[in-house]
C-alpha cells in the first residue's frame, strides 16, 4: 500500500472490513480510499461480497427437484405444462435491435450483389414488359424472359428462352442507352 | 448467469425445460420468500407449491412479461396468501416488505441472486481458506481466536482472509466476463461477414 496508486490490498481490506485493523492501517487505508474514486468502488464491490449472510440455510435444489418430481407423479400430471412468454426484457430489446440492424445490412449488401434476376413467363399467352431502361419487350407464348430490376453495367443483358422443348419467341423494342452513346445489339443463342 | 433471458415465444413444452426453468429460479426465489415469511421451511413450501400450480396448469397458462418476473409476482403474492391464512406465524415476516413495489421485489430478488452466487462461490474456495473465512463471517471470531483454535500464525489467518475476498471477487467478475464474451464474439462475427461482403463487392 506504499503506492497509493495501486490496486487493492485485498489481506488490508480484509482486515478492514473484519475490524483487526490498527489505527495507523485505518488511517492509511482510508487515505488510499480517497486517492480515487476507482479504489472506493473497488473497495464498494469487496464490501458487498464480504457483508453476505452467510448463515442463510443452503438450499438443496436437487432435493427439492426431486421432491417437486415425487410430488408431480402421484397425480395425473401427465401432460406436461406449457409456458409462454410475451414480454421479452429490455437485454433482449437491445440484442435484438443490433442483430437486426446487422442483419439487415448483410441481407441488403447480400442482395445488391447478387443482382436479382426477375422472370417473366408468358404461359398460355402473350405478355409484354418494359424493363427499367425503358426497352419494351413483346414475349410470345411459351416463352421465358429472364432480367435485371435494374441495369447497372456497361451491357443490358437479358435472357430469353422457352418453356420446355420450346424456344422463345419475343419482340424487342430496344430503348437508346443513355450511358453508352454506342448503341450496338448482341444476340447469342445457345443451341441445345 | 443471465436468468432473465427471454425470449419472444419461449413454450415450455416438456420435463427438460420446466427442470430448467425450475434449477435457475428455485433458489433466489426461495431466499426471497424466506425474507418475508422469515421461515426458510415455509418459504421452500411455499415456492414449491407455486412449481407445482405451473406443472398443473397444462398449457394454458399465460404469462405477462417475463418469466422471471412472473415467478418473482406469484411468489410474492403466494408469501402474502400464506401470512392472511396463517399458515406462518405473522411476527417472523417482514410486514415492510408486502406492500414493496415491482421494483423492490425485484431489487430484493437481485440481492438474493447475488447472496447466492457469493455463498455458492464460497463453498468451492480451497478447505482451509473457506474455514478460515466462515470462522470469521459465520461465528464472528476474530483473527486470534482463529489462529489459536486452528494453530496457525495471525499473519496466515490475515493472509487466508485476503485470499478469500480476493478469489470471491475474482470469481464473481468472471461470471459477468463469460456473458460479455459470448454477445460480443457474435456482434464481431455479424461484422466480419459485413467486412467480407463489401470487400468481395
Amino acid at each position: 500500500m506504499e503506492d497509493l496508486n495501486q490496486h487493492i490490498d485485498f489481506e488490508l481490506a480484509a482486515k478492514f472490513l473484519a475490524g483487526e485493523c490498527s489505527v495507523q492501517e485505518i488511517e492509511t487505508f482510508e487515505k488510499w480510499l480517497k486517492v480515487r474514486p476507482e479504489n472506493q468502488k473497488e473497495f464498494d464491490d469487496l464490501k458487498v461480497i464480504f457483508e453476505v449472510d452467510q448463515s442463510a440455510p443452503v438450499i438443496d435444489v436437487d432435493a427439492a427437484w426431486s421432491n417437486l418430481i415425487a410430488q408431480t407423479s402421484t397425480g395425473n400430471h401427465r401432460i406436461e405444462p406449457e409456458v409462454s412468454v410475451n414480454k421479452p426484457s429490455m437485454m433482449f430489446y437491445r440484442v435484438a435491435a443490433a442483430l437486426a440492424v446487422i442483419i439487415g445490412i448483410t441481407a441488403a449488401l447480400w442482395f445488391m450483389n447478387d443482382g436479382a434476376m426477375n422472370e417473366l413467363r408468358s404461359g398460355n399467352q402473350m405478355a409484354s414488359i418494359t424493363l427499367a431502361d425503358g426497352t419494351e419487350i413483346s414475349l410470345n407464348e411459351h416463352s421465358v424472359l429472364s432480367y435485371p430490376q435494374s441495369f447497372d453495367g456497361e451491357t443490358r443483358e437479358v435472357t430469353l428462352s422457352g418453356d420446355e422443348a420450346l424456344s422463345g419467341i419475343a419482340y424487342f423494342k430496344v430503348a437508346p442507352d443513355k450511358q453508352n452513346h454506342s448503341s450496338s445489339i448482341l444476340l447469342v443463342e445457345i443451341l441445345r | 448467469m443471465c436468468s432473465d433471458q427471454a425470449s419472444l415465444s419461449t413454450t415450455i413444452s416438456n420435463k427438460q425445460e420446466f427442470e430448467s426453468l425450475f434449477r435457475a429460479h428455485y433458489a433466489p426465489l426461495v431466499g426471497y420468500a424466506s425474507k418475508l415469511l422469515g421461515d426458510a421451511d415455509s418459504a421452500a413450501d411455499v415456492v414449491q407449491q407455486l412449481f407445482v400450480n405451473i406443472w398443473d396448469k397444462q398449457g394454458s397458462l399465460e404469462i405477462e412479461g417475463s418469466t422471471k418476473s412472473y415467478l418473482l409476482r406469484s411468489t410474492h403474492n403466494a408469501c402474502l396468501n400464506a401470512i392472511k391464512h396463517e399458515k406462518v406465524k405473522a411476527e417472523h415476516s417482514a410486514q415492510s416488505m408486502f406492500g414493496a413495489s415491482e421494483t423492490e421485489q425485484r431489487d430484493l430478488l437481485e440481492e438474493e441472486e447475488f447472496n447466492l452466487k457469493v455463498r455458492t462461490a464460497v463453498q468451492s474456495l480451497p478447505t482451509q481458506c473457506r474455514k478460515i473465512f466462515l470462522m470469521s463471517r459465520l461465528q464472528g471470531k476474530k483473527y486470534q481466536q482463529i489462529a489459536d483454535e486452528l494453530s496457525l500464525s495471525v499473519k496466515t489467518v490475515e493472509n487466508q482472509m485476503g485470499k478469500a475476498l480476493r478469489t470471491l471477487r475474482d470469481e464473481l467478475r468472471e461470471e459477468q466476463k463469460t456473458t460479455m464474451r459470448l454477445v460480443k464474439s457474435i456482434l464481431w462475427f455479424l461484422i466480419g461477414v459485413n467486412v467480407f461482403s463489401i470487400v468481395m463487392k
